[in-house]
């Protein structure tokens, strides 16, 4: 068994970015969507941290930097997570369904 | 000559009628309206005592120099602008007398007249104020001494003759006659405008004389350039087409007959005696600019003869007073063109002259007769009136023999004159004008004895009046509007306007007075110029004729021909060539037998036909009913031109407006919906408002710019 | 001095804004434009003709910036002193014509009024080139308030359409203006003083960017004279307008786009032969055009506002004559237009707020019932139509001997502008026919179309214009005769600008131009 190496890691946020891109493009539930973006955010966040651990072993400022970023992203996606499932509750409230076709006439 | 009263003052000359006119306009109103003539009669009376003293003080000049009698007098600038310069100037000679004669002695005469005409109109101080502001246009433009005072003049008289065209602003035929006259002048003020322009181009003035600077100067010079030349190659042309305008010549006289709208007075003042000569007037002005122009002079010859013999032809059938003598008008004029033409100016001043006074009396008289017929002037309403009307009735005979060229009257030398001028040219020339003046006297006498002769007629509702009547006998008298084919508009308005006379007396003196002195004119002007040629002598000292003279005579030496002097007042020529001129004198002579019978077998025909055997002339008329009626109809020409010209232009209008609302507004708006229109493009096509949608589009775009970084 | 003709406009518009009351803001509006036309009396009587050059030229450093080279600087000289007079006296014409037909929020009204005064005296005398924008457009504010506000029916999309139309022309001219001071500063650095732009657009840039810099400039101000084809929005503006606003959108502010072209557009631009004979051709267009098309309408004001289009035509094409009689003329004519046009508008406003009817065919013979206002409108239609003894004749000969003689149109040229003295005729003496003459119809006519229902408008048979319309009328009148007798108090005191310009154009057109259907004499005499 080889030492897991980058291209790993690389790997694990490639996919989990890949699944909630397909999610969500494909599905319309709104609340599956949210999830599916906030998988695309988890796949981001790894590949962040596997960059920063492989790159800036050696130099400690920025390998902190780097950790300091992807706590940043967690944060920003929580309170998005908290404003978003917000909006959702409230369009359900309008139109009773979760299907973001229901609301393509925003389009201005 | 510069010590003259006249002279030294002669603004006074325009500048009083202009100001009586003020004085009538805005202060003679509410209960000062009926004292609004005395403003104009003072002052224009002023202006015509000024204008004689200005000929006689001219007269008495004897030591004229070669380049002609005449006095330059600028007053101030007027138009400047680089090198282009028109000052308010006066120009004195003997021509310019003359017309400042006429205008103001016939123009005084007139309005005396019609003080006792327009009694009790409603807009009598508009009327007068109208009159003096005529004046002061009409010598404005004869005493003018550059082309834009002449253009001043021209278009401000245009002005005045449209005002009182439209006196009855209320009736619409007078409303449209009075515009129509002011469009077709612009027509020809079209013309004139160029040949301004063209002319200040070519020579770099626009002044008649001036030390040698002038336009009419520089023409005469030897040394002329290449673009010069050119120009007067042209000049005459343009000029023309104005002179044409003003004097109702063919194909621009279509606006004087309806021109008869205006008050008779007007129709008097205006279209017969004065305004209507202006084109005469300055042609002989710029003479120098015409006579070196062979085809210019051709053609002036040939639309004179043309319009002589085609407005006569008109006038045998109107059965309307006026628009006999509006026809008859126009007629003349042709005669006074031809006589220009021909290379006879005097001649053309002379019967311009005669012209004004016996027109000016027929027209008064018709005024007389309009009065006391309460507006009626349909020559098949009435007859006989010499009973009712006894005074008129032997002015009216003036003015007839004068017009028909009866013998030793003053119409029978002026028209002589041009015919024997014309026949000594172009004898075919000659040979129209002969059988234009058989037609004169005919339709001359053909009203004469219709109205004054015959048994009494009155239209209705007209007495006649406190004078003795005889039994009136309508018998046969009105079979004539059986055949009332022609289709003249009365002008019934006017009835209204006097329906205040008819238990009154029909001559009043304010209105016979002013026409005794008229007929007095019309009888003897002739004698000015036959036998000495005394007019002729006057004018002939003009530098205008002088120079006219000059051109003339180097034009006809090189085509190897000598040329008589006399037509042009040369006397200083006249020793040197008297052969010619004994050998012109039996021509003239002879012509003058020659017209003298034409008139009197024309005066006859219409004696039988209308006087004694009036129903020889329904007769006549069944006989040549097609002619007749392209004679009644005038020969459609204002029908075409209301078809050809108006119509179409005023179609080309609207779809002009439609074009401005659609295409050209239309592509602005297109300029202005192209962002708005690809906003919706984009918005139809991607911005459908799919979250899903966007997204796609977005890994889409992603991964091409992937694509596009990586390979 | 110049600055007190802009501080008292701009005052009054600050002060009457807040004024309250029925008759206190027109009362002010009208004081303050008779102060302002004192300052413009002052400024005439105070001018020295015989010096050339600007004059009362004064900077202040206060509003300014040497970064961007801009500065607070203004100067007149005999064209703009004219143009300000014209302005100063329309203007409390116009206030004095809005006395009784303004009845809803006086107080704006008023107050734009005045700061529309300011605006449009701040172009006149502006001799900066961002100043001169910032005031050119300032004029649009109020202007597009007063129709918006005031208007016809239609308003709103006329005061949107006259805004958008002349805002995006000039934005053009912005980008020209900007263009050129960006180096026009000595050394190479910014200015955007008049002076220096031009010289810096004749020497230090290649005929090409001239062309384009021409090219952007003539956008705005061909717009706003306007120029064939871009007139549309006139039309309905005018029409929409109320009476004081067409007064003044006529009088002043189409004036606005030739004075640009005088004194920017040309200068800097330099147009080539062809250029000019383009635009040449434009304003034929526009002659003829305007004139056919103003036969045919239906509103006596749309009549006017399209014998305008006809009108700045003439104005445009002696312009670009660029010879002294053309130039001259063409100054001569957007003062007599000033006068007559607007003189025309006030009648119209006057027959309108009698009638409430504009249409051609409902109004009749109006002389039997109001003679002196027949009186007024003959006199200003016989100046429109250019009869020689009033206003209208000096300018429209001008203008036409200018562009026969012009080395660069000639004598087609002119031929074609003289058909425009016919079809002024035709359609201003089709309107006094239709109007002042013919059988008078009866108020009850007109008034029982115009105000069905209202059974009360029947008994007012509506009179003579009264002694505050005749006043308004007076002033105007008596320019039209006496710049028709004496036109030369504006011809000869406007050859020192004149010059200049020509000298200008004509010292580098000189090296460039052939002129070659025109015959050598009349190359000679066109300067």
């Amino acid at each position: 068994m080889t030492d897991l190496a980058l291209q790993h890691y690389l790997a694990v946020g490639a996919i989990l970015f890949a699944i909630g891109l397909m999610g969500f493009v494909t599905r319309r539930n709104l609340i599956i969507m949210f999830l599916c973006t906030e998988l695309m955010f988890q796949g981001i966040a790894v590949t962040l941290i596997a960059f920063g651990r492989y790159h800036f072993a050696t130099r400690p400022e920025a390998f902190f930097a780097s950790q300091a970023f992807v706590l940043f992203v967690l944060v920003i996606a929580a309170a998005e997570a908290a404003l978003a499932l917000g909006l959702i509750v409230l369009l359900f409230r309008r139109k009773q369904t979760l299907d973001a076709e229901a609301w393509h006439e925003l389009n201005g | 000559m510069e010590h003259l009263f006249a002279i030294k003052h002669s603004y006074l000359i325009p500048l009083l009628p202009l100001l009586g006119a003020a004085i009538a306009g805005f202060l003679c109103t509410g209960k000062r309206k009926t004292l609004a003539h005395w403003p104009i009669w003072i002052s224009v009376g002023i202006s015509a005592i000024l204008s004689i003293t200005l000929l006689l003080g001219m007269l008495a000049e004897h030591e004229a120099p070669k380049a002609g009698l005449y006095h330059v007098q600028n007053w101030y600038h007027w138009i400047s602008a680089g090198s282009f310069d028109a000052s308010v100037g006066f120009l004195f000679d003997p021509l310019t007398a003359v017309m400042l004669c006429v205008v103001t002695g016939i123009g005084f005469l007139i309005t005396v007249f019609a003080a006792g005409y327009m009694k009790g109109e409603e807009g009598y101080s508009r009327f007068f104020a109208y009159l003096g502001l005529f004046i002061f246009m009409m010598t404005m433009l004869v005493m003018g001494n550059n082309f834009l005072m002449l253009y001043l003049g021209w278009e401000g008289v245009g002005l005045c003759s449209y005002l009182l065209i439209g006196y009855y602003y209320e009736r619409p035929a007078a409303r449209e006659a009075a515009k129509k006259a002011f469009l077709v002048n612009r027509v020809g003020d079209f013309g004139f405008g160029l040949g301004v322009m063209l002319m200040f181009a070519a020579f770099g003035t626009v002044s008649y004389f001036g030390d040698g600077s002038g336009v009419l100067e520089l023409a005469t010079s030897g040394s002329l350039t290449g673009f010069q030349s050119q120009a007067l190659q042209w000049l005459p042309f343009l000029l023309m087409l104005g002179a044409f305008g003003k004097s109702a010549q063919f194909p621009l006289y279509v606006w004087l007959p309806d021109a008869m709208e205006g008050p008779t007075p007007v129709s008097a003042l205006i279209h017969a005696a004065t305004m209507v000569t202006a084109g005469v007037y300055m042609i002989v002005r710029c003479g120098t600019l015409f006579v070196g122009n062979d085809a210019a002079m051709i053609t002036i010859t040939l639309i004179g003869a043309f319009t002589a013999i085609f407005a006569a032809s008109i006038a045998m059938r109107q059965f309307d007073l006026k628009k006999v003598f509006a026809y008859s008008t126009i007629s003349q004029l042709g005669f006074m063109f031809v006589g220009v033409g021909v290379l006879a100016p005097v001649a053309g001043v002379f019967h311009l002259v005669t012209h004004a006074f016996f027109k000016a009396l027929l027209f008064l008289s018709c005024g007389v007769v309009m009065h006391a017929m309460l507006g009626e002037l349909d020559m098949r309403k009435m007859s006989g009136l010499k009973h009712v009307l006894p005074k008129t009735r032997w002015l009216i005979l003036c003015g007839s023999l004068a017009l028909a060229g009866f013998p030793f009257v003053s119409g029978f030398f002026s028209k002589d004159e041009i015919v024997a001028a014309a026949w000594h040219r172009y004898p075919v020339i000659g040979v129209v004008l002969l059988i234009t003046a058989f037609m004169t006297a005919y339709y001359t006498f053909r009203l004469y004895f219709r109205v004054f002769e015959g048994p009494l007629v009155l239209p209705t509702g007209v007495s006649a009046g406190h004078q003795p009547s005889p039994q009136p006998s309508p018998a046969g008298a009105d079979s004539h509007a059986v055949h009332g084919a022609d289709s003249h508009d009365a002008p019934a308005g006017h009835g209204t306007d006097h329906g205040h006379t008819a238990h009154h007396n029909h001559e009043p003196s304010l209105m016979i007075v002013p026409l005794i002195v008229l007929a007095i004119g019309a009888l003897l002007a002739g004698y000015l110029n036959y036998p000495a040629e005394r007019l002729g002598d006057f004018l002939g000292k003009s530098p205008s004729l002088v120079a006219s003279f000059d051109i003339a005579r180097q034009r006809a030496a090189a085509e190897g021909v000598t040329l008589a002097p006399a037509p042009f007042g040369q006397e200083e020529y006249r020793q040197l060539t008297k052969q010619e001129r004994s050998a012109e004198d039996v021509v003239h002579l002879r012509m003058m037998v020659v017209s003298g019978l034409i008139s009197a077998a024309a005066i006859y025909l219409a004696y039988v036909v209308h006087r004694q055997r009036r129903d020889v002339a329904d007769l006549l008329y069944v006989r040549v009913r097609r002619i007749a009626r392209v004679l009644d109809a005038k020969y459609w020409v204002d029908e075409i031109y209301q078809a050809c010209i108006v119509e179409s232009l005023r179609k080309l209008g609207r779809l002009l407006f439609v074009i401005d609302q659609v295409v050209v507004d239309g592509l602005v708006w297109l300029a202005g919906f192209t962002p708005q229109g690809a906003g919706f493009v984009v918005k139809v096509t991607s911005q459908r408002g799919y979250l899903q949608g966007y997204a796609s589009a977005m890994v889409l775009g992603v991964l091409i710019i992937l694509l596009i970084v990586v390979l | 001095m110049l600055v007190w003709l802009l501080v008292i406009p701009l005052i009054g518009a600050v002060v009457g804004a807040f004024m309250r009351g029925e008759k206190a803001p027109k009362v002010w509006a009208l004081l303050v434009s008779l102060a302002t036309a004192a300052v413009g009396a002052g400024l005439l009587a105070t001018f020295d003709f015989a010096r050339p050059g600007y004059q009362f030229v004064t900077s202040s450093t206060l509003l300014a910036s040497t970064d961007i080279g801009v500065s607070f600087s203004v100067g007149i000289d005999s064209v703009s002193l004219w143009l300000i007079i014209l302005t100063v006296v329309l203007m409390p014409l116009s206030i004095a014509a809005s006395w009784l037909n303004i009845t809803q929020r006086r107080t704006e009204y008023f107050a734009w009024m005045q700061a529309l005064l300011f605006a449009m005296l701040g172009v006149f005398v502006a001799r900066d080139l961002l100043l001169f924008y910032v005031f050119f457009e300032l004029t649009l504010v109020p202007m597009f308030f007063i129709i918006g506000i005031w208007g016809g029916p239609q308003r709103r999309f006329a005061a949107i359409k006259f805004f958008l139309f002349t805002f995006a022309g000039s934005v053009l001219t912005l980008a020209g203006i900007i263009y050129l001071s960006l180096h026009a500063g000595s050394g190479g650095t910014a200015s955007f003083a008049l002076d220096d732009v031009i010289k810096y657009a004749q020497s230090g840039v290649s005929p090409e960017v001239r062309l384009w810099v021409f090219l952007a400039m003539l956008a705005g101000f061909a717009v706003k004279v306007p120029l064939f084809p871009l007139h549309t929005w006139l039309p309905l503006a005018h029409t929409e307008a109320p009476t004081a606003g067409s007064v003044i959108l006529a009088g002043v502010l189409l004036k606005l786009g030739v004075y640009g072209l005088f004194r920017i557009a040309i200068p800097a631009g330099l147009p080539a032969v062809a250029m000019v004979q383009f635009i040449g051709v434009l304003c034929l267009c526009g002659i003829v055009y305007g004139a056919l098309v103003a036969w045919v309408q239906q509103d006596i004001k749309k009549l006017v506002a399209y014998s305008s289009v006809s009108h700045m035509g003439f104005c445009v094409l002696g312009l670009f004559a660029l010879n002294v009689h053309g130039v001259s003329g063409s100054i001569m004519y957007m003062i007599n237009h000033g006068i007559s046009t607007g003189a025309l508008f006030l009648v119209v406003g006057m027959i309108y707020d009698r009638y409430h009817t504009r249409d051609i065919d409902q109004l009749s013979g109006l002389a039997k019932r109001m003679p002196i206002l027949a009186f007024f409108f003959v006199l200003f239609t016989l100046s429109s139509i250019g009869l020689p003894g009033t206003n209208g004749f000096p300018s429209e000969f001008l203008t036409i001997l200018g562009a026969f003689t012009s080395t660069r149109m000639g004598i087609g040229f002119g031929v074609v502008a003289s058909l425009g003295i016919i079809l002024g005729a035709v359609y201003m003496l089709h309107m006094v026919a239709k109007v002042i003459f013919g059988p008078l119809k009866t108020p009850l006519d007109v008034q029982g179309q115009a105000d069905a229902g209202h059974g009360h408008a029947a008994h007012e048979i509506p009179g003579d214009i009264s002694g505050r319309e005749i006043g308004i009328l007076l002033p105007l009148a008596v320019c039209v005769i006496l710049l028709g007798v004496v036109p030369n108090i504006i011809l000869t005191t406007v050859r020192g600008p004149v010059d200049n310009l020509l000298s200008q154009t004509n010292a580098v057109s000189a090296t460039r131009i052939v002129p070659t259907a025109v015959p050598p004499v009349q190359a000679s005499l066109s300067n």
